[in-house]
């Protein structure tokens, strides 16, 4: 018995001892990353191979015979080139109206107060709660009366309803962090309502908003299920359908298909390396994934 | 002239709150409040081939909790998101806790970390899918190499490895959200307290367990429920991974929805899946986040 317990001691000791070393966070760090960027490393590694190198076995985790060849044939053969435009179109209305839309209603509760204002704003959160694929059906029925079937605006729309919601809870942390004394002061100098916020609220809030834009142009670029069953002609379909449709039409060409999700991942990861501090303090403001 | 249509204009500071405020509210019962009770005005009929027939009550609910798919999209669904969660929360603790002890390049490690937070899902599952494959897989490879495995193994071919790999493409993506969401928690703790402990003798373990644990649970809590309702509802890692498969193995509760709509295009049994779905979530969200929150607060 006290052999065993000396045993738990020596293991809880030396493990003590190795994780308070100095070292081991540098190591953690290290191993977990690369561990972490190994799929996107794998992509960009397919996709400059030949197809019979990418067919070789064993992989090469270098690519022997460089090759940009999968970029063209993404690019020149499907429609992915026409899809990214799409996704840049979708991505980008949806985020221009949810934060001018949703800078206005949050500047609205956050600064001037009334009676329901903490319910309005916990509504926003509330809704959150409610999964977006339990409004695929009723969007899908109203575009088909309203004849906005297989329509960009419809999915512009949907987009706009999955992210609204979070914008607004993200951008109510940044602006209750605002000191109240410099609105009053902008008032005491004459300012209208709506030049306040452009002169003295935006420019302090300017990375929350940042932040705000940047995650929900990304949510939307990202987002799948939703057009693929609501779209059916490929010429309007965003990136993340036109690649799934990659795998059936060319029986999983994997060059092609790597080539195409480089493409698709860089607008992001760019966004996320240069913006990340914004990105995560406004998260940490608005607590909410 | 003007200073007269200003003082028309005039209005508290209040109304005008409720006036800035209105055009999102609006928007928000429009877009997502409405829909959603249609939702549930449609789960009541029958409505199949584009073709609203009748009220049916319950008849829907009835044929969706009775069939074989609505156990194995819920059981899927449910083992699928823990193990997300589970194993997101877990690296997100590691990697909250080295990047909270060192201090040269701190930024540089927080921003690798945070790189597969921009990977899309369906692309997540597209990747991980091409690493796990079997007979061009790099992970076959590696393992092979190593001496572990005799022949390649078809991990997207058998049920239980399926869903392992389909939880690891998930936390994947989710990893990044946890680990900033701790490390912002660990901040707040003031360094004298491991101080002090470490005075008193108090190892590694115990500083976690008696400082971090308590003063973090909320953060911890909260992180653990927004990631297991993401994966509890969202289908698209596993759509791109297995389609569901091998046979009905990941046939995520999200991926039921998806075929009664877009395939067997009944739209009545679809809203009550989606209805049930919704009540899943909600019913298991609300009180933890509300717990989280009070708890924060105090």
């Amino acid at each position: 018995m006290s052999l065993l317990k000396a045993t738990i001691r020596w293991i809880r000791e030396t493990a003590d001892k190795i994780i308070s070393w100095r070292g081991t966070p540098y190591i953690i760090l290290v191993s977990f990353s690369a561990v972490l960027l190994f799929p996107i490393y794998w992509t960009l590694n397919t996709s400059f191979k030949v197809s019979n190198e990418i067919k070789a076995w064993p992989p090469s985790f270098i690519p022997q015979s460089f090759t940009i060849e999968n970029y063209v044939e993404a690019l020149r053969f499907s429609p992915i080139g026409q899809n990214i435009l799409n996704s840049l179109i979708y991505a980008g209305s949806a985020t221009a109206f949810v934060v001018v839309i949703g800078v206005l209603t949050t500047y609205g509760f956050t600064i001037y107060d009334y009676k329901w204002d903490n319910k309005v704003a916990f509504g926003f959160l509330a809704t959150r709660l409610i999964p977006p694929q339990a409004l695929w059906l009723p969007f899908i029925i109203f575009y088909s009366r309203m004849g906005l079937a297989n329509s960009r605006g419809g999915v512009v729309i949907f987009l706009i309803v999955l992210n609204y919601p979070l914008a607004v809870w993200m951008l109510r942390g940044t602006f209750e962090a605002f000191p109240k004394e410099l609105i009053d002061s902008a008032k005491v100098d004459g300012a209208s309502r709506l030049q306040t916020l452009l002169r003295v609220v935006l420019p302090v809030v300017a990375p929350g908003v940042g932040a705000v834009s940047i995650i929900t142009f990304l949510w939307s670029w990202n987002e799948f299920m939703f057009p693929f069953l609501f779209l059916n002609s490929p010429g309007k379909y965003p990136v993340t359908v036109g690649i799934y449709h990659f795998i059936g039409d060319l029986g999983t060409k994997w060059g092609p298909l790597t080539a195409s999700g480089m493409l698709i991942m860089l607008p992001g990861i760019i966004f996320f390396i240069f913006a990340q501090r914004y990105i995560v303090e406004g998260l940490a403001e608005g607590a909410v994934d | 002239m003007w200073s007269k249509v200003k003082n028309f204009f005039s209005i508290s500071d209040s109304i005008y709150g409720v006036i800035t405020t209105l055009p999102g509210l609006i928007a928000l019962v429009a877009l997502i409040i409405y829909p959603v009770f249609y939702n549930i005005f449609v789960s009541f009929q029958k409505y199949e081939f584009g073709s609203m027939d009748k009220f049916i009550g319950l008849q829907n609910y009835v044929s969706v909790v009775t069939g074989s798919d609505f156990l194995i999209g819920w059981r899927v669904s449910g083992i699928y998101s823990l193990g997300t969660a589970g194993l997101a929360l877990f690296v997100g603790l590691i990697l909250a806790h080295a990047l909270k002890r060192i201090n040269v390049a701190r930024g540089f490690f927080r921003t690798l970390i945070i790189i597969p937070w921009a990977v899309p899902a369906i692309l997540s599952g597209i990747m991980w899918k091409w690493i796990f494959g079997k007979s061009l897989g790099v992970v076959n490879y590696v393992l092979s190499s190593l001496g572990l495995i005799e022949s390649n193994v078809g991990f997207l071919s058998q049920g239980a490895l399926a869903l392992t790999v389909a939880i690891i493409a998930t936390a994947y993506i989710h990893i990044p959200f946890i680990t900033i969401l701790v490390h912002a928690g660990l901040q707040t703790i003031p360094e004298d307290l491991y101080e002090s402990a470490s005075i008193d003798g108090a190892d590694e373990f115990q500083k976690f367990w008696y400082i971090t644990l308590p003063l973090n649970k909320f953060q911890m809590i909260f992180a653990f429920i927004i990631v297991w309702m993401f994966s509890f509802r969202t289908p698209d890692v596993v759509f791109s991974l297995t389609g569901g498969g091998p046979g009905k193995a990941t046939y995520h509760a999200g991926l039921y929805l998806k075929d009664e709509i877009y395939h067997f295009l009944d739209y009545g049994q679809g809203a009550a899946i989606g209805v049930l779905l919704a009540l899943s979530v909600i019913i298991i969200v609300t009180p933890v986040v509300l717990y989280t929150i009070r708890g924060g607060r105090s």
